[in-house]
């Protein structure tokens, strides 16, 4: 088998904050994770605020490297690579970024042309204006000519995200992520940028690592999910069984609170609601770290953290009580 | 659920609504020709994207808007009251107290250097000159679990800088409901928050309706959101009212073309099925922007020489109003 393009084993990542005026606390932000994601992958983060789930983007992106644990690309320990000049530059090549806010990414005094410009600059390669024009042909924005030299608040917010792709794949990088990649954008142009998205995956060969919040954004995009839950993988597995077999109680609440686009539905079926709030990742609860919010808990969820066990093939949950929460 | 075929009297009737930014620099028309009419306890949606004037719209009805905006319209009548015509005094008694306002960060509308429960009297206080202190503070502790917030004593000694969003959220609509108010307007108000924690919301709006009698104008993006809670939707586009309609009927039967494409969109992302949208909605547009009068012409797969012209809102049929040259 192949080397995997990402592979996490029990990665950590540790922040240390100040609480009050002396007294200092740990975030532990991501909680020991494993993570594999073979090439070619479209691999979805999922979770709520402070489960970690933008923590792993930058670890993945290395711009922080992990507190503890192997993480690996193409068989390439980070840790050797942020030593050596030029692997490292090597490395910010092959990996690239979109974040979610594409008015924030782009900077507003340079044209079109000067953003995709850039990164050939930094990595001396040679470009011509045919290659940026090629760039932009694929992202969707035809005729290119007509962008080159237009200014960011020229374009609308969907095109200026079509640009932070195209930036990110002007030198054909091998793993991309992708941090909420629509939630800043209109339902419309959502659904377009996902296409997108889709298409050029298959045309550049890419890996994807999406970070979102928005489950059934990733129906249509995912091959696996790995769930979140206040630093800690609570579900992994591929993508269809995560959404027409979750096992994990808090992956079922999240599938269901999300209000259907239709009124008969949205009227006749009500919605089920989760009680409580994700749990400070100062803080976090002892054992099962949900079961504070879980219908199911019991006094084993308060003492033992469950392990991920595997519940059908290559799909992991961390529950003691599948057998309840699936009935 | 209030029925709108009940004719429990007219709560908000605006006619005609322009709203203009206007500064040396630009000259923006953010809101064109809208008419919007509310019953006493029902919930209408305001739809649309970014940029469409729906947050405009529902601060202009209340005059909430900068020096810098101008509003004109034919009519605004809030509960028998001409909002046009009354003064800013008059105007202070009917905010806060029968209008309210709910936003999508609520945490930047509390003041973050005094604690809740300070803030939740003082606003109890400021429409009740009777109130003691002692009085308004029990009464805190009965909005805030009428929020279904478990521990409020706790609560009302914090500062917002540590409540979570959703908290926040709570005691925000809290306060809002405190005066009994005959609308709430609430302005994207789960936006900022996590997925479980909006459906908790948009319960909670859902019974204080019921409990409260409340009318609810709800501004938002999201077609989820407005399906759980409306009973009528107004789509707008650039400004402008494209159509409007019951709930189901926007829904069930979308005739502007710009709500065909908001409804394909929602469900096809809902239900993973965005490779299926037709190739024709795009974001690109196919010709420059100004020129046509329709300003959905440019996105539009339908558009024809009949779009040079500004279509009308008319009426479609029974509930539907509809602006587009496809339905004349």
């Amino acid at each position: 088998m192949n080397e995997a393009a990402i592979f996490a084993e029990d990665v950590r990542k540790y922040y240390t904050v100040r609480v009050g005026f002396r007294k200092k606390a740990e975030v532990k932000a991501v909680d020991g994770i494993n993570l594999v994601v073979r090439e070619g992958e479209s691999h979805c983060i999922v979770g709520e605020s402070g489960s970690g789930k933008t923590t792993v983007s930058k670890l993945v992106l290395g711009l922080e490297p992990p507190s503890s644990g192997t993480l690996k690309f193409f068989g390439e320990d980070l840790k050797e690579i942020l030593v050596d000049k030029d692997k490292l530059r090597n490395f910010r090549k092959s990996v690239q970024a979109v974040f979610q806010d594409p008015y924030s990414s782009l900077n507003p005094r340079k044209t079109v042309k000067e953003i995709l410009e850039k990164p050939f600059k930094v990595h001396h390669i040679e470009h011509t204006n045919s290659t940026i024009e090629a760039l932009l042909q694929d992202v969707g924005m035809t005729p290119p000519q007509t962008f080159l030299d237009r200014y960011v608040h020229q374009i609308s917010g969907g095109q200026r995200q079509r640009v932070c792709i195209a930036r990110a794949l002007a030198l054909k990088p091998k793993i991309v992520t992708l941090d909420e990649p629509t939630a800043a954008l209109d339902v419309t142009i959502k659904a377009q940028i996902l296409n997108l998205l889709i298409d050029l995956k298959s045309k550049y060969n890419l890996t994807y690592v999406i970070i979102s919040h928005e489950l059934p954004l990733l129906k249509g995009i995912a091959d696996k999910i790995t769930v979140m839950y206040a630093g800690k993988v609570i579900e992994q597995g591929p993508a269809k069984n995560i959404f027409n077999r979750p096992h994990h109680p808090y992956t079922i609440g999240l599938l269901e609170s999300i209000p259907p686009p239709d009124p008969k539905t949205a009227k006749e079926k009500p919605l089920p609601v989760m009680e409580g709030e994700p749990p400070s990742p100062v803080n976090p609860p002892t054992g099962c770290r949900f079961h504070t919010r879980c219908p199911f808990a019991t006094d084993i969820c308060r003492k033992e953290e469950p392990k991920l066990s595997e519940v059908e093939k290559e799909h992991f949950t961390a529950c003691f009580h599948l057998r309840n929460v699936i009935q | 659920m209030i029925s709108v075929e009940v004719k429990n009297g007219s709560l908000l009737d605006v006619q005609n609504l322009n709203v203009t930014y206007k500064s040396t620099m630009f000259r923006v028309d953010a809101v064109k020709d809208v008419s919007i009419t509310m019953n006493k306890g029902e919930c209408i949606a305001i739809v649309g994207e970014s940029g469409s004037g729906k947050s405009t719209l529902a601060m202009a009805v209340m005059k909430l808007l900068p020096p810098y905006a101008t509003v004109t319209a034919d009519k605004i009548m809030f509960n028998g009251v001409d909002i046009l015509k009354v003064n800013d005094k008059e105007l202070a008694k009917i905010r806060g107290k029968d209008v309210t306002v709910i936003f999508q960060d609520p945490i930047s509308y509390l003041n973050p250097i005094i604690s809740v429960g300070d803030q939740m009297i003082e606003s109890l206080s400021s429409h009740n000159d009777k109130i003691t202190k002692k009085e308004a503070y029990e009464q805190a502790i009965d909005l805030l679990k009428k929020v279904r917030i478990a521990d409020p004593e706790r609560i009302l000694k914090m500062y917002p800088f540590q409540l979570s969003g959703g908290m926040a959220q709570r005691v925000f609509i809290a306060m809002a409901v405190s005066a009994n108010p005959k609308l709430l307007i609430a302005d994207e108000p789960t936006t900022a928050l996590d997925l479980t924690i909006q459906a908790q919301i948009l319960k909670l709006l859902n019974s204080l309706r019921k409990e409260f009698n409340l009318s609810i104008m709800l501004i938002t993006h999201d077609l989820g959101l407005a399906s759980y809670i409306a009973d009528r939707i107004y789509v707008m586009f650039n400004g402008k009212v494209v159509e409007e309609d019951l709930a189901e009927g926007i829904f069930s039967q979308p005739v502007h073309p710009y709500t065909q494409m908001l409804i394909a969109s929602s469900q096809a992302i809902y239900h993973g099925r965005t490779r299926e949208l037709s190739k024709t909605i795009s974001d690109m547009g196919k010709v420059e922007k100004g020129k046509k009068a329709c300003d959905f012409a440019d996105r539009c797969a339908k558009s024809s020489e009949a779009c040079y012209n500004e279509p009308q809102l008319v009426k479609y049929d029974g509930t539907k109003k509809v602006r587009c040259w496809l339905v004349e």
